[in-house]
């Protein structure tokens, strides 16, 4: 909020220049977001606008912070009637207005204001208009309190401070049209509203040229009812901002007094009547110090004296141990809220810092955290490099990947834009975008993000915390390397006893030959697979995406290693190369060469080619097969018999060659 | 030649030798794979009858072993300065893969490093939350333009939890409720994590980012304390004496409430809101807030990192770009 050096001055007259406010400020109540010339642009908090925003607020703190005479201007002396002679005045929702005022003034003409008074507006970015509107504008920057004049000739008989009718219409000042409904309080006259109240005037009742007569208004509204209609009919104007944040009701009379007291000084107006309805001051706050407490809490160590003189300072009425804050302070309601005063006042730079005393007791992260660490740790030692994505895809981005009903996503109500409307079901699509962008600069790209994604499931959000990986390469398949990283990963991260098969779900971005679901204890871990080469952005880039649940995991993993004594007895290898159909897939022929001899100790596919000179259809694939006894060295003729074994097996039950 | 000439000539020429290509000269004339002189002699042993075959065998491969022998350390002798070496040790290292960390992990393990040091624990909380975490049990009332500090994303009204909307939480703070909802002080905490809010993108400002939230509770946790942790927490991140500066401010879940600058060469930098806990908090999670207090901070990753690293827009932590991710 914009304030002008020169106003503040004239409370303040010891200040010593805008730069002294600019610093002081900021480190006893409110930040100073800039200042330039005669404007200094405060920051006020959203607890503070009764007080605050007005040049008579930000004087009184500035006095106290400086401990510094603030010259309170003497308002002129009224009081106040039931009821204005020319004009029946009443509030049919004493709820939604707690207090309403009328001062009834006639001028000689409108005209324009004084140019001291414009400078003051244009330094708290006003523009200036004409004499009257002005003048409440002047006044609202002095106190806080939002006024409006309204050309008494214009308003028929009945002001009345009501609820709009629901259809009922407004023309406001800047000839914007507002249809009301039920929920918003209007000040109206008998023939229709005459302003939406505490947020905008209307055209109808205007100040013009020719007004000569006018009723000033100043009023207290309930704040969320304000804020629900600003919100609303999306008006938001300098008054609704105010009244939202809720503004005390003693603002009303100081601002009427000092309306009436410009109005006669400035312009020579008459002052009439002043009405003044359903006032009834609230409470008095009284709050109890006590500075042992007030030390427990900060761990300062000032005396009863010291704390209760920075609350002096601030105008806080002092008895005994009682304490009352100024009316305008409707912030102040409990002792900590005394404590942030005096805290504040004393200054943070005179708080010494103190080690805390405490029980020591083990500290540590859940095993969720420590899960996600390892993995990183784990990838980033296999060569994959982390990203970081939006929570966010778009409806664009999901049909990529598949028809839109097949996923389960869930949309944000109100998003910034259609490119982030989606909660990322899947890790998989910004991870996708990621290899594309990243191949431009490079050959081979692997990534790896850890992060949370979200579905629907039966109508409530599911998030669910994921590790994706990906890799692409400019020439050739990389799902083979990427599912040795997943095997890898798994076995570095404690997963001991998993298997995979076939995909057989609908994920529709996969290649489903060429992808495996991720499956222990009944349950699905994840996948890993290719990313359908014929999707319309992947330009036949070859990639691999892996997904792994990481919260299921975690329930899986085995923590502790478990020592295997080293073999006494030499092992044996043998090769063995086998001729099958081009059609045979590995993982069964090697689950059977496994499960084929107790005395095997290891298999592994060391070789695998496909070639004309095999002839049609046909393929090569060498295991490399490892015996070992743990009770004696093996003979060539005991390996022999194994191997007979496991032949007559493999072409029990595969159409094979033995090469 | 017989295996004596073989011995002497050979030895003599490898002594000569100045140069690897001098010795691979003497290679080839004697262990040469053709016709090297002491190759055929090894290949003749087969046609030899059993008793010559053993002596001269045995004699010829010792032969061989005491020739490769002295062309490797002859080799050492030439091998160091000379250009010719077979190892040029000057050309680069072999590309070793690295993967690299994302910079705000990095900022992120520092900072609970930091923290388990001065004996925090660490803990994570839901992404989506209800209105009433995110708001009303921290003390920002429905309809008030406080709530308005926090731009929000909202999920459709279908959602809900308890009857309570569901939105994406704008901050780590609801972390504090549900943590104290099922802890009991003393303790203190961190909670690092993604948070949402609905705003334009640029240079500073995204639609998700992440922040660190704290809270300490105990029967004499005071602001003092907090301005210890906190001096200590940045004198560790940024590994010197770090100025810090405690400016009042407000956050409806806290009372005094404040804002912590730090000095970064020569200015002062905005970095962390905190205070002590609001009486309502504890009241929320049915605390008494007579007999705890505590203080509570929430920092954001990204501007500490962009501080450290001097990265200067705040969308290249979510490019997926590895010229970026790979520089840290």
């Amino acid at each position: 909020m914009k304030f002008s050096y020169s106003l503040l001055k004239k409370f303040l007259p010891s200040l010593k220049g805008i730069g002294t406010v600019a610093e002081l400020l900021p480190l006893h109540a409110l930040e100073v977001e800039s200042f330039t010339g005669d404007m200094i642009d405060i920051k006020i908090t959203a607890n503070r606008y009764s007080d605050a925003s007005s040049h008579w607020g930000i004087g009184k703190m500035l006095s106290a912070i400086l401990d510094a005479k603030f010259d309170e201007p003497s308002l002129a002396s009224m009081k106040p009637k039931k009821q204005l002679n020319r004009f029946d005045l009443k509030i049919s929702d004493k709820e939604k207005c707690s207090r309403y005022s009328g001062l009834y003034a006639e001028i000689k003409n409108v005209g324009e204001s004084p140019k001291w008074m414009q400078d003051i507006l244009i330094s708290c970015g006003l523009r200036p208009i004409n004499g009257i509107v002005d003048l409440m504008n002047y006044v609202m920057l002095e106190v806080g309190q939002p006024l409006h004049a309204f050309d008494a000739d214009l308003v028929s008989a009945g002001i009345d401070v009501r609820r709009g009718i629901s259809g009922e219409k407004i023309q406001t000042i800047d000839g914007a049209e507002y249809s009301l409904s039920g929920e918003d309080l209007v000040i109206a006259d008998s023939r229709g509203p005459l302003a939406i109240a505490g947020i905008k005037g209307g055209k109808r009742a205007e100040i013009n040229k020719q007004t000569k007569r006018i009723i000033v208004e100043a009023a207290s509204f309930e704040p969320v009812g304000i804020y629900k209609t600003s919100r609303r009919i999306n008006l938001i104007t300098d008054a609704s901002g105010r009244f939202a944040h809720g503004l005390s009701g003693t603002l009303v009379e100081r601002a009427i007094q000092r309306t009436a007291q410009l109005l006669k000084e400035v312009y020579g107006a008459t002052i009439g009547d002043w009405v003044d309805l359903n006032y009834q001051k609230s409470a008095k706050v009284l709050i109890k110090f006590d500075i042992k407490k007030f030390n427990h809490l900060t761990g300062m160590a000032l005396s009863e004296k010291q704390a209760l003189d920075y609350l002096k300072r601030l105008d806080f009425a002092i008895k005994g141990k009682m304490v009352t804050p100024p009316s305008d302070r409707t912030d102040i309601t409990r002792f900590e809220d005394l404590a942030e005063e005096i805290v504040n006042l004393h200054g943070y730079n005179n708080l010494t810092a103190i080690a805390p005393m405490i029980g020591l007791r083990a500290s540590g992260q859940e095993d969720l955290i420590a899960l996600k660490d390892q993995a990183r740790r784990v990838l980033t030692g296999f060569g994959l490099s982390e990203v970081y994505n939006y929570s966010f895809v778009s409806e664009k981005d999901l049909i990529r990947y598949g028809e839109l009903t097949a996923w389960k996503t869930v949309h944000v109500a109100n998003p910034v834009s259609s490119d982030l409307a989606l909660m990322r079901p899947w890790l998989g699509i910004n991870l996708v975008k990621n290899l594309e962008h990243n191949l431009k600069f490079h050959d081979q790209v692997r990534i790896f993000e850890i992060g949370k994604t979200f579905n629907d499931i039966q109508g409530k959000v599911s998030e669910e915390l994921v590790l994706g990986m990906a890799i692409a390469y400019k020439k050739g398949s990389p799902t083979l390397e990427l599912k040795g990283l997943a095997e890898q990963l798994l076995e570095r991260l404690g997963l001991t006893d998993y298997f995979t098969r076939d995909l057989d779900t609908d994920i529709r971005f996969l290649n489903h030959g060429e992808s495996l679901i991720i499956e222990s204890d009944h349950q699905i871990l994840g996948y890993v697979g290719s990313v359908k080469a014929d999707l319309p952005a992947s330009g036949g880039l070859k990639m691999a995406v892996a997904e792994i649940y990481l919260e299921k995991l975690l329930k899986l993993i085995v923590g502790e290693k478990e020592f295997l004594p080293l073999p006494k007895y030499p092992n044996v290898m043998r090769d063995i190369s086998l001729l099958v159909k081009s059609t045979e897939r590995v993982g069964p022929i090697q689950d059977l060469i496994e499960n084929a001899s107790h005395l095997l100790e290891d298999v592994d596919l060391v070789d695998w080619y496909e070639d004309e000179s095999l002839g049609m259809e046909k393929k090569s694939l060498s295991f490399r097969l490892v015996f070992r006894s743990d009770k004696k060295t093996l003979t060539d003729e005991e390996v022999g018999q194994e191997m007979a074994k496991i032949i007559s097996e493999l072409k029990a039950k595969f159409e094979l060659e033995v090469r | 030649m017989t295996l004596g000439e073989i011995k002497e000539k050979a030895l003599a020429a490898i002594a000569k030798a100045q140069n690897l290509k001098d010795l691979e000269a003497v290679k080839n004339e004697f262990l040469g794979r053709q016709d090297g002189e002491l190759t055929t002699i090894l290949r003749s042993l087969k046609d030899m009858p059993p008793e010559e075959k053993r002596e001269t065998g045995t004699a010829a491969n010792a032969l061989r072993g005491e020739i490769e022998s002295a062309m490797k350390s002859r080799l050492g002798v030439l091998g160091a300065g000379s250009s010719s070496s077979r190892l040029d040790i000057t050309r680069p290292g072999e590309k070793v893969r690295v993967g690299h960390l994302h910079p705000l992990t990095l900022m992120e393990n520092r900072i609970k490093e930091i923290f388990l040091g001065l004996n925090f624990s660490i803990v994570e909380g839901p992404e989506v939350e209800s209105e009433h975490y995110n708001f009303d049990a921290l003390n920002i009332p429905p309809n008030h333009p406080a709530r308005d500090m926090w731009d929000t994303f909202w999920l459709p009204a279908q959602y809900k939890d308890k009857d309570s909307r569901q939105l994406l939480r704008t901050h780590t703070s609801p972390m504090q409720i549900r943590y104290m909802e099922t802890h009991q002080p003393p303790f203190q905490i961190i909670v690092p994590g993604r948070v949402f809010r609905f705003e334009a993108t640029d240079a500073s400002h995204e639609v998700n980012f992440h922040q660190v939230e704290g809270l300490m509770v105990g029967p004499d946790v005071n602001l003092a304390n907090f301005k210890y942790v906190i001096s200590e927490f940045f004198n560790q991140l940024l590994n010197q004496k770090t100025d810090i500066r405690l400016r009042p401010s407000y956050f409806p879940f806290v009372e005094p409430g404040l804002e912590v600058d730090i000095k970064w060469k020569g200015k002062w930098l905005e970095v962390m809101g905190a205070g002590m806990v609001h009486p309502n908090v504890f009241d929320a999670v049915k605390y008494n807030p007579q007999q705890v207090k505590g203080f509570a901070f929430g920092m954001g990753l990204e501007r500490l990192a962009m501080i450290k690293y001097k990265i200067d827009d705040i969308r290249l932590f979510y490019s997926g770009d590895l010229r970026f991710v790979d520089q840290f």
